[in-house]
């Protein structure tokens, strides 16, 4: 469904700016296999010209226009008639007509891009959240088209001209008073429920919620789950070495049984709660699907529960998108590949989910028990270097 | 009327101190002290960052829009941040970090208000200069110097700051986080601090002009809502700008002597540091309680200014005067206590989040009003479009776009969803970026007269307004759909996730319209530049406008007025008063020269208008 429209946007859009698609099919062309270039500052290429080219066309164009506009403009004077007038008349004009244009490429917008959003929440708050928007669209929509009617209408209707004179007026107390008022109960309405919505998120999570640990690193995240005693480790970012990438206290009991996966898997409708970390700087983990966001903050432990409502399975049904996944991604600057941050989120039922979990073993082995020693060993010899060569 | 009768012994009565020290071309045009010219410069610097901006704008647009393509010029242009013709991802987020910089504070923050402030504050109040010339002129200099450093850091080799225009930390505090966060981020800091300096003395001088200084007659409640909008806006940057310096301050401590204001349990490049206790929250408190009065601080100087053009091109009074005056109060006000909307996902305490979204939803009454004034004052009007109305008309549109989603993202239970993307691109793009952009436009057509003695072309005016409006809508607002989709902001390229990739074709549609629309700047550059030597010679009062700028002589003088400075009579929105056979009057006339308009609420009695008008007839 996505790619239709994706097709069918591209139609629209070639039909909007002819001149715009030119431009960039012509560099889809003209742009040479990047492979096949030497290191050292190549020679002007064909695109650099092109574009040139295009630009001196432009000025030329507009110049054009300029000049023909400047003559109408003069013969309009010698008739004796104000500039000043007409030019009312016709920006009022174009006021109009712009309105118009707006209007219609925004309905427009909604209709094709609209179907390009998210699906729906795939989480209980989710959906509050998704109701909240809705209602607040609904009424700052309606804002919006009056306001811009209105804005449209008067600078066509009330155009200047020579003829007449504007109406003094003002102040009108009681209208202030009106629409100061008005907004102010319409948002009244909007905070209240959103700070009910939003005190139902940032209660604390219920008892039976599943912990799970996500650590933010550049660039990439650490999901660790507790293991059988559903109980998390603790970890200390002194013990973080290249074999214990999160820094967890492996002589505590609660860690010995952790493990790490490369993909979040959660139970359907079991409410889930993330413990974030960062490793070095600031990360957030944003879960769009789910309408779930925290900043995951160096020294400073952060939570986010939520129920996970819809699995992938049904997911990909809805959005009729066989390659469907749910994703947690980096939305706060992180450093150069910010931009590719990414964990798989696989939402499944309870069976599925206990079968996967029975295939999960614990981090913490013999093996890696030797190799976190011999780091930690390591980690300290160099230390004590460090301070003998400090000294 | 004295004002413009040029009686030359009182000039030379007045400028006696000047004759005995010619003015040289360093001390008229370089070390000014004069206000007037103070504000061209500020203009022209700010004129030039901004290109600086837009040029990084339309090459990190270039990159959106073909993020697998390989243009060959730009490797020409950048040299090893585009090998290959393709920009280099770490200096993608420095283009990011400067445009953010140089547009919010070098262009919207000290252009905008450096210019108009500077201009209108002494002439509009009627004050020779203004309180401190000397301090006015340190104030340009600091910025100027902070300006050319902050250019200058786009040239280092390990290139400029590159961590968001926010520069949180730990990412600016540690040179191993990225390639910005060493030396470009020592000299971003550098810059900013020489940055609040300028401000501070800048904000200091447009408080004292205006309280001290007004001339006879010139009461607050007379002021035009130009001068409230530059007097609050002073006072919004006194008491905010000094807590970004501190917080800069600390964090050149940590960066530099090893403190841990901001830091703290970091692992990064093979090794634990030894910092601890610190909060990289703290930061953010810090930052937002500037950053976010900071928004108002640009946006207010544009309103101010709107209000004015569009009083005087619909050629009628500011609707509710003093309901615009007590709207600016309420929103310098509440500007202060919002900043948290800002943080809401950051793990601040959910009951903290509670009380800045109640504050922050509060904050859009005063807004409303605003916008609701506007709209009846152009109700029936007989409007001028001039470029600088059709901007300001621009204005109010954006302003009502841009502000209306602010509702959606100041609302704590839906930022969860919404904080870091696209959404929150396209809204403070619209209603602080685009809008004081435009209150800026409308004040060099509307103001240039009184600057350059000439005026600027108005059909190339109406060009660059319609290219102009029509690019802005279509760059930003599609972004708010990318938003809604789960796009976060600041993403190198959308390459690496199936469900970005359907936005590709909208990206490019929106660097296709961003690159129409910077080429459309380039009419207002020739426009301008032309026009300060072969504009049409203007006229003194050239839109026919009731405030004092336009009783000053059209050619400079040291000192503005020849003779006595005016005295003021009334308010300065007496446009098409029934009774009056010229649609102005200017706030120099008495109320004695104008019997058959006056009218009860003149002498204050606070009456319905429309009453008034019946009795009238």
């Amino acid at each position: 469904m996505k790619y239709s429209i994706l097709s069918k946007m591209k139609l629209n859009l070639k039909a909007l700016s002819a001149f715009a698609l030119i431009t960039l099919s012509s560099t889809i062309a003209l742009a040479q296999d990047p492979n096949a270039l030497p290191t050292e500052p190549k020679p002007l290429s064909i695109d650099f010209w092109f574009y040139t080219l295009l630009l001196v066309a432009a000025v030329l164009v507009f110049a054009v226009i300029n000049k023909t506009v400047k003559a109408l403009e003069l013969t309009h004077t010698l008739n004796g008639k104000e500039v000043g007038n007409k030019w009312n008349k016709i920006n009022g004009v174009i006021f109009l007509i712009f309105g118009l244009g707006f209007f219609s490429a925004i309905f427009w917008e909604f209709n094709t891009h609209g179907r390009q959003l998210l699906p729906e929440a795939a989480s209980i708050h989710g959906a509050q959240t998704d109701y909240l928007f809705n209602i607040t669209l609904i009424f700052t929509g309606a804002v919006f088209v009056l306001t811009h009617i209105l804005l449209f209408f008067f600078a066509f209707k009330y155009k200047g001209s020579g003829k007449r004179k504007a109406f003094f007026y003002s102040h009108n107390d009681k209208l202030e008073v009106y629409w100061t008022l008005i907004p102010a109960i319409v948002l009244a309405v909007l905070v209240f429920s959103g700070w009910k919505t939003w005190t139902n998120i940032t209660t604390p999570a219920p008892q039976e919620a599943l912990q799970l640990d996500v650590t933010g690193k550049q660039f990439a995240w650490i999901v660790r789950y507790p293991g059988t005693d559903k109980v998390l480790g603790t970890k200390a970012f002194k013990l973080v070495n290249d074999v214990n990438e999160t820094g967890v206290n492996y002589n505590d009991i609660n860690a010995k049984d952790d493990f790490f996966t490369r993909e979040i898997y959660l139970p359907v409708n079991r409410p889930v709660k993330f413990n974030f970390g960062a490793r070095d700087v600031l990360h957030s983990a944003y879960l769009p699907h789910f309408r779930a966001q925290m900043n995951c903050v160096p020294g400073m432990p952060t939570t986010f529960w939520f129920t996970p409502t819809i699995t992938t399975d049904e997911m990909r049904v809805k959005t009729n998108d066989p390659k469907f996944d749910y994703l947690l991604l980096c939305a706060k600057i992180c450093g150069t590949a910010h931009y590719n941050m990414q964990v798989k989120i696989v939402v499944v039922d309870e069976a599925a989910y206990a079968t996967w979990l029975a295939t999960q073993k614990p981090y913490y082995t013999e093996e890696t028990a030797k190799q976190i020693t011999e780091a930690e060993v390591a980690r300290m010899k160099a230390e004590e270097e460090r301070k003998l060569a400090l000294n | 009327m004295s004002t413009q009768a040029l009686d030359h012994t009182d000039v030379h009565a007045h400028s006696d101190h000047h004759e005995h020290h010619p003015e040289t071309f360093w001390s008229k045009y370089v070390f000014s002290m004069d206000h007037k010219m103070i504000a061209k410069q500020f203009l022209i610097t700010g004129i030039i960052m901004a290109i600086i901006g837009m040029v990084l704008s339309v090459l990190f647009r270039i990159q959106l829009g073909w993020p697998e393509e390989s243009f060959p010029f730009l490797e020409r242009i950048l040299g090893k941040w585009a090998k290959d013709g393709r920009i280099d991802p770490s200096f993608y987020m420095s283009m990011v970090t400067i445009h953010g910089t140089i547009m919010v504070f070098f262009v919207l923050t000290a252009g905008l208000s450096g210019t108009f402030s500077n201009l209108l504050i002494p002439l509009q109040v009627g004050a020779r200069d203004m309180a401190s010339p000397f301090i006015n002129m340190l104030s340009y200099w600091f910025f100027f110097t902070a300006s050319v450093i902050m250019t200058y850091s786009l040239m280092i080799e390990t290139g400029p700051a590159s961590g968001g225009w926010t520069i949180y930390p730990p990412l600016s505090a540690l040179p191993k986080a990225m390639p910005g966060s060493g030396l470009g981020m020592t000299l971003w800091l550098l810059s900013m601090g020489l940055f609040v300096a300028s401000s501070l003395m800048g904000g200091i001088n447009y408080i004292s002009t205006v309280l001290n200084m007004r001339t006879k007659g010139m009461a607050m409640t007379k002021m035009p809502l130009t001068i409230w909008a530059f007097f609050l806006t002073a006072v919004l940057g006194v008491l905010s700008f000094p807590v970004l310096l501190a917080g800069v301050i600390l964090l050149i401590f940590d960066r530099s002597f090893g403190t841990s204001f901001y830091l703290s349990d970091i692992y990064i490049g093979g090794e634990a540091l030894p910092n601890h206790g610190g909060s990289p929250v703290l930061f953010q408190h810090l930052f937002w309680f500037l950053g976010h009065p900071e928004v108002y601080i640009i946006i207010m100087p544009a309103l101010g200014i709107t209000s004015e053009i569009i009083a005087t091109n619909a050629r009628k009074p500011i609707f509710g005067y003093r309901a615009m005056i007590m709207s600016l109060i309420g929103i310098a006000f509440l500007s202060f206590i919002v900043w948290g909307h800002h943080m809401f996902v950051t793990g601040m305490n959910p009951f903290l989040g509670s009380v800045f979204m109640f504050t922050t939803l509060i904050i859009a009454v005063p807004s409303a009003v605003k916008t609701f004034n506007y709209l009846a004052t152009l109700w029936k009007g007989n409007i001028q479009f001039t470029p600088a109305m059709m901007f300001s008309m621009g204005l109010v549109s954006l302003f009502i776009s841009g502000g209306l989603t602010g509702i959606f993202l100041g609302n704590a239970a839906l930022d969860i969803n919404l904080h870091d993307t696209y959404f929150v691109v396209a809204h403070f793009h619209i209603v602080m970026g685009s809008s004081a952009m435009f209150g800026m436009f409308a004040g060099v057509y509307h103001w240039y007269p009184k600057m350059f003695g000439r005026m600027m072309d108005a059909r190339l005016g109406y060009f660059h307004f319609w290219l102009t409006f029509i690019a802005v809508y279509c760059v930003f607002f599609p972004m708010h759909f990318i938003g809604l989709d789960g796009v976060p902001r600041r993403y190198y390229a959308f390459t690496s996730f199936e469900f970005m990739n359907e936005w590709l074709v909208v990206n490019q549609f929106i660097s296709i319209a961003a690159i129409i629309g910077s080429l459309a700047q380039f009419i207002f550059l020739y426009n301008f530049f032309r026009s300060i030597f072969k504009g049409e010679k203007a006229t003194q009062n050239p839109w026919k406008s009731n405030t004092l700028e336009w009783t000053t002589p059209v050619e400079h003088i040291h000192g503005n007025w020849p003779g006595e400075i005016p005295s003021v009579y009334r308010w300065p929105y007496d446009y098409s008063k029934p009774g009056h056979d010229e649609d102005f009057i200017p706030q120099t006339t008495p109320y004695s020269e104008t019997i058959s308009s006056n009218i009860p609420t003149d002498f204050g009695i606070h009456e319905e208008p429309v009453k008034a008008e019946e009795k009238s007839n």
